[in-house]
């Protein structure tokens, strides 16, 4: 389904402030596969997201989705096939749009934009019923501006805009981080229900030991842009988060210190 | 008195077209294009040429909608592939516009009084000003509806989330580079279709005539705001046209008290800063009342 291979990333190549963000990194996804990616700041896991969806070029290696290489394809052409979901609950809606524009928008992902009206009337029942299943009550404000709703809202509408038109991958960049927990607890059950109705293939990071735990069938953690630890199905299960921080400075022979990632739930 | 009033109502409804241009990338794309100084005189410039070249006059009034569209898609080109700065990018274009209206023209002016345009034919049916305020009107209308029909279109939406989130309509599959560039080919159009009907209208052409289009589009589009709000697009493009007038119909009456020609430019300045600062001044002195009263 999804293959990287050999993928290494540089910024600012030949400064000062070269950094290598991501260092020889393979790996592979299944078809369905829900994989939760942790490490602390700085480690490379948004990094890893960004170059499969194109926003950064990769220096060296291959990415693989289906078979076809989609390392050179620029940002949105990838996007045709890969659904995302940014940190940021700003980022991933039009503000000044209504909600069905918004969803409409979403809806011609990964088909030809032509001269036809934006928004159908079949499109309308559609968004109605998807909006319904959220239960936020988004159903009654079809027109009005998405600016309106709160962030929790607007993060919802795009787990379910990232999803609309059924991708071949789906990247979910921390996508609870920013919510209090209240609201996260509601998108991350949003996103099981999502991913598990249409079986999709998912790449998750986060910052939450807990919730890479829970969520999903593998775990990956990165470190220094390197692929430190890697568990199936079996072996996530028997973790606790106290066994993921030990097997961290088994792997790296040092004290881990991040008190978010402890603390956070 | 009367005079006054029709003629400044004439000019509004011809500037109105440019400033629908204004409207598109100024508040549709975000993008602060200066490529409308250079644009608007090269739409005057290929009508007055063609024109005494002995083109048809609607020809020379159509014309130059292709050439306005070239330009916005240089700057677009320069901006999107070449990584300049929006503001910049339209600077560029609009210094190289100055040098080639003046080749297109062969001399700084081009008078067209004695000469048939589209304004000499449509009045030898119609009585004038009726006749003027028909035609600005049909075009004014035209390009509205052209706006309001295509900002709801699969691509015209996809415009509109361009210049409100690049990085959602990214992750959408949509190409931001190419709707920019399409964006300032529409309003770069608009805005030379103005120049082609006001050179015709004024009765000459003039290499001088783009400098502070710009702010004046920019007039329009802010008075029209506050006077009638933008709640939805077909609202929006509305309250320009009416801000167009007001601003011409502010101009003739700044002129009526007194003010010479020569200082309307800094009156329009003037205006769109007080435009622009009174929500800032605002929030400042409700932030000290606040104080004050606590």
């Amino acid at each position: 389904m999804l293959v990287i291979k050999n993928v290494t990333k540089i910024f600012n190549k030949n400064t000062v402030n070269q950094k290598t963000a991501l260092n020889n990194v393979s790996l592979t996804l299944e078809e369905g596969d829900f994989v939760t990616v942790i490490g602390s700041n700085g480690a490379g896991k948004s990094t890893l997201l960004n170059v499969i969806a194109g926003v950064y070029s990769i220096d060296s290696g291959s990415i693989k989705l289906n078979e076809n290489e989609i390392s050179m394809l620029p940002e949105h052409k990838r996007a045709s096939f890969i659904g995302r979901v940014f940190q940021d609950p700003m980022k991933g809606t039009a503000p000044s749009m209504t909600v069905e524009e918004n969803l409409a928008l979403a809806m011609a992902r990964g088909k030809r934009r032509g001269l036809r009206w934006g928004i159908s009337k079949k499109d309308r029942k559609l968004f109605k019923e998807k909006l319904e299943a959220l239960g936020l009550g988004l159903e009654k404000q079809l027109t009005n501006k998405v600016e309106l709703l709160s962030g929790g809202q607007r993060q919802a509408m795009t787990v379910l805009m990232a999803t609309l038109v059924k991708p071949k991958l789906l990247l979910l960049d921390e996508h609870t981080a920013a919510l209090d927990p209240k609201t996260a607890k509601k998108i991350v059950e949003l996103t099981n229900r999502i991913v598990k109705e249409n079986n999709l293939t998912t790449l998750m990071v986060t910052h939450n030991m807990e919730q890479a735990l829970t969520m999903g069938n593998k775990l990956i953690m990165l470190h220094e842009g390197q692929i430190i630890l890697e568990l199936d199905e079996n072996q996530k299960r028997n973790m606790t988060v106290m066994d993921l921080i030990e097997e961290f400075e088994k792997v790296r022979g040092e004290k881990f210190v991040e008190d978010r990632v402890v603390l956070a739930n | 008195m009367v005079g006054f009033f029709i003629a400044s109502v004439e000019q509004g409804l011809v500037y109105a077209i440019m400033a629908l241009g204004v409207y598109l990338t100024f508040r549709i794309l975000d993008f602060p294009d200066l490529t409308v100084d250079g644009s608007f005189p090269l739409g005057a410039a290929v009508a007055a040429k063609m024109i005494t070249d002995g083109y048809s006059p609607l020809a020379a009034t159509l014309v130059p909608l292709l050439c306005g569209a070239c330009a916005g898609i240089i700057t677009g080109i320069l901006h999107t592939k070449g990584r300049i700065t929006g503001l910049l990018a339209g600077i560029l274009t609009m210094t190289a516009l100055y040098s080639i209206n003046l080749r297109i023209m062969g001399r700084p002016n081009i008078p067209l009084l004695r000469e048939e345009t589209v304004i000499t034919q449509f009045s030898s049916s119609i009585p004038q000003p009726f006749a003027n305020i028909l035609l600005f009107s049909f075009s004014v209308v035209l390009i509205v509806l052209f706006l309001d029909w295509f900002l709801y279109t699969e691509i015209g939406m996809a415009l509109r989330a361009t210049g409100d989130n690049p990085y959602m309509i990214r992750s959408l599959g949509v190409n931001t580079d190419a709707m920019k560039i399409l964006g300032l080919a529409i309003s770069n159009a608009f805005v030379s279709l103005s120049g082609a009907l006001v050179a015709q209208h004024q009765g000459f052409a003039d290499a001088q005539m783009g400098i502070g289009m710009i702010i004046a589009g920019l007039a329009s589009v802010i008075i029209g705001e506050v006077v009638c709000g933008a709640k939805s697009i077909p609202f929006a493009t509305a309250a320009v046209v009416v801000g167009s007038v007001i601003y011409r119909l502010a101009i003739a009456l700044a002129l009526l008290v007194g003010f010479r020609s020569s200082d309307l430019k800094l009156i329009t300045a003037l205006l769109v800063i007080i435009a622009l600062t009174t929500p800032r001044v605002k929030s400042i002195l409700n932030i000290n009342r606040a104080k004050s009263t606590s």
